[in-house]
């Protein structure tokens, strides 16, 4: 059978394709790498969720190999089986998605034209979008009511232009943390709001409320409150007899005709064994370093650099999040009984973000505006396990054991609430940031690992502690203790777009502006990778929203054909 | 790496395990013996005499000292051994722990020429720290008190923290749904759903 559409992966940015092309009438087929586990097979078990490798391969099957600048300045590189650094995010149908926390902020009008409204910095290829903020705000506001998505609209001195008067679901409830945080806010005279989650916070068709199990990311939702794209858009596209769903297949090479098509995606079943797909056309979403990575691996004459390769473009100017991370602590001992059990309440959300510093402008930091970023206020994690391995160390580095641990992690979990803030500016592409074929380490079936370099830009950092010194003192004002940051040019492997950046120039980029290949007829991509730059949030929101656009030109394009 | 037909060998291996229920994957037998002190139970792939230096190593990271469960009382020994059976871990990671209870009692003789599990508490005290203060064994000791950790405070179904009492000694909440039999690790990893 030839489908009209062939979906590589079953992420954010394949689930609006794979929902809208259903719909449609269209016959879609959705090869997804990992098994398709459903809202009951997802538990709250911490060895399942984060201390096993149960939604992410084993590394001893499949690992990347990362390259980073050691403390020397020399270039290092090191396989993720042997250093254990995990840089897989969730191979089940729905991705990622599944596992995400959800913080849904849009991206402003400034994020799409980087480049025209700074100026470049040296040693960054910054690059402005080929579309507006205009171009995709509807398609914003469309995920926003399909997946759904909650929060309050509060004015701000960044708040971007919307079309809808608020979310569609109001907000999540919330810690008495979260007001404490207001007064200070208020006190400081900084401007803080109500964090938009995709998240339900009332049922939506099949799909339940959020029930506030106190373990959100990382974990599969039992409630499907959370939009994944598994809950929000594969249920309902297989709903309509349109959408075949073939799990367990890990697509290695997409076939061309000689004439700029693709015609075929081969893969691997459940057995290892080798089959294949035709479809008329393409749509690659399986997160932007596998997505290169498959794009570099399908070679052919017509394509000897790989797919949708000739320019060369295919795997530079991968980007991940700049920033980085801090906390700070509220001691019981320094509340009254009755506040320490409104903060211990569990499972609820603080919930608050700033974006003051969205655009920085302070003449004693710069003598021209410069982009900032977004500060997330957030709980520290429930998992237990994780909690605890730190506490083996004291803040010498020396090995804590014996009743000093254990009187050390019962005052931890017993005593205290740590809270954190998470920074996001924007992690400029580089020429040393970018996904190639590995020449040495293979997977299990055979095929190169993706080489992931990881350099970043020292610009970054002095914008991430920027953003970090205010969260300091909003915290310290909140009256937590022991408020520190840690602002880095490490990576989360969770926060990847780019390598196929879109552009207007053929020569420059990956994909035009409808995320089609330059250089192949038939082939889209609509993951993360066509950033070409990431914005000062976190990606999953854009990912769906320009899927959905994405979905609408192709719904058009092929109905009318 | 491997390669795809070392691959495909180990899987097999795996499921078949997982048929015929083998001794590493059959989870409550961790918990059948009522005095593990004098475990009489199969130890592989440790020895009787890694086991014990294993059982008074953790006795003394993680004490029954009044404060919360010890080590003894979540079956951290057990839960040990079960890591150590786990074909899907890292197998050099595994021998590692192996090899380094090795090491460790061999550093506890040439200080205090005894082993470990001979020692007095005191004195398996100053061996562990000694041992902290190389690079060697503050990466051991770390890896020992992380799967406490887990033994602590993974779901009972795993073996360790009966009754949760790791949970409720920290007053820690484990959320819902608690996993159900067929979905604990590594069972799960067997389940797909098709169309």
């Amino acid at each position: 059978m030839k489908y009209d559409v062939c979906v590589v992966g079953s992420g954010a940015g394949a689930g609006p394709i794979i929902y809208e092309l259903s719909k449609a009438g269209l016959n879609v087929v959705v090869l997804e790498k990992g098994p398709w586990l459903k809202t009951e097979d997802f538990s709250k078990d911490e060895m399942v969720a984060t201390r096993r490798s149960v939604y992410t391969p084993n590394l001893k099957d499949e690992c990347h190999v990362l390259v980073k600048k050691n403390a020397a300045g020399k270039w290092m590189r090191q396989s993720t089986y042997s250093s254990g650094r995990d840089f897989w995010n969730g191979n089940v149908v729905g991705g990622s998605s599944n596992f995400m926390s959800a913080y849904f902020h849009r991206l402003k009008p400034v994020d799409f034209r980087l480049k025209s409204e700074f100026g470049p910095i040296e040693g960054a290829n910054i690059a402005d979008w080929p579309i507006r903020y205009a171009d995709l705000e509807p398609f914003y506001a469309k995920t926003e009511e399909i997946v759904g998505v909650s929060g309050k609209v509060v004015q701000h001195k960044h708040q971007e232009p919307r079309s809808t008067e608020d979310f569609p679901y109001p907000p999540l409830s919330e810690n008495v943390f979260s007001t404490w945080l207001d007064s200070a806010a208020e006190r400081l005279n900084y401007e803080i709001f109500t964090s938009p989650r995709g998240i339900l916070s009332q049922p939506k068709e099949a799909r339940k409320s959020c029930y506030y199990s106190n373990y959100c990311g990382s974990y599969g939702c039992s409630s499907d409150a959370k939009g994944s794209s598994r809950a929000a858009l594969i249920n309902q596209a297989l709903e309509t007899g349109n959408c075949t769903l073939l799990p367990n297949s890990k697509v290695f090479h997409l076939e061309t005709n000689g004439n700029g098509a693709v015609v075929k995606a081969n893969y691997y079943d459940i057995n290892g064994d080798k089959q294949f797909v035709e479809a008329n056309t393409f749509v690659v979403a399986a997160q932007a370093i596998e997505t290169s990575r498959l794009l570099l691996m399908s070679k052919n004459e017509d394509f000897p650099n790989g797919l949708a390769n000739n320019s060369g473009n295919v795997g530079k100017n991968l980007v991940f999040s700049g920033g980085g991370v801090g906390s700070g602590q509220l001691f019981f001992e320094d509340l009254t009984q009755e506040e320490a059990e409104q903060i211990k309440t569990p499972g609820v959300f603080i919930n608050r973000a700033s974006q003051e510093w969205y655009v920085i402008k302070d003449a004693e930091f710069s003598d021209t505006p410069v982009k900032g970023g977004t500060i997330d206020f957030v709980s520290e994690h429930a998992n237990a396990v994780t909690k605890s391995i730190p506490l083996k160390w004291d803040d010498d580095g020396k090995l804590v054991f014996g009743s000093e641990l254990k009187e050390k992690m019962h005052s931890y979990f017993t005593e205290q609430r740590k809270f954190k803030f998470e920074i996001f500016v924007d992690w400029l592409p580089n020429d040393n940031c970018f996904v190639e074929l590995d020449d040495e380490v293979k997977d299990k079936w055979g095929d190169p690992v993706a080489k992931i370099w990881l350099g970043y830009h020292d610009h970054d950092l002095k914008v991430g502690e920027y953003l970090a010194e205010k969260a300091e003192e909003l915290f310290k004002e909140a009256g937590l203790q022991n408020v520190r940051s840690n602002i880095s040019g490490s990576v989360s492997p969770n926060l990847q777009a780019g390598g196929c950046r879109f552009g207007n120039d053929p020569n420059t980029s990956v994909l035009d502006k409808n995320c089609k290949a330059h250089e192949v007829s038939n082939l889209y991509v609509t993951d993360g990778s066509f950033m070409p730059t990431g914005g000062s949030v976190t990606y999953t929101f854009t990912i769906y929203a320009n899927a959905f656009r994405v979905a609408d030109h192709l719904v058009q394009k092929l109905t009318s054909s | 790496m491997q390669t795809e037909e070392q691959w495909l060998l180990s899987r097999k291996k795996f499921v078949t395990s997982l048929l015929l229920g083998g001794a590493a994957l059959q989870l409550p037998w961790l918990t059948s013996c009522q005095d593990r002190r004098y475990f009489h139970g199969d130890t592989t792939p440790l020895s009787n005499h890694q086991f014990k230096v294993l059982q008074a190593l953790q006795g003394t990271l993680f004490p029954s000292d009044g404060n919360g469960p010890g080590a003894y009382e979540i079956n951290a020994d057990t839960y040990l051994l079960w890591v150590l059976n786990d074909d899907l871990l890292d197998p050099d990671e595994n021998q590692y722990i192996i090899d380094h209870l090795d090491k460790f009692d061999a550093f506890a003789k040439e200080r205090l020429m005894y082993s470990f599990y001979d020692l007095n508490p005191r004195e398996q005290q100053v061996v562990i720290e000694d041992a902290s203060e190389t690079t060697w064994g503050k990466r051991f000791l770390s890896r020992i008190l992380t799967l406490i950790f887990e033994a602590l405070l993974v779901d009972p179904q795993y073996g360790s923290n009966p009754d949760g009492v790791g949970w409720s000694w920290l007053e820690h909440d484990p959320g819902s749904p608690r996993p159900e039999e067929s979905h604990l690790y590594p069972t799960i990893l067997t389940l797909s759903h098709e169309v």
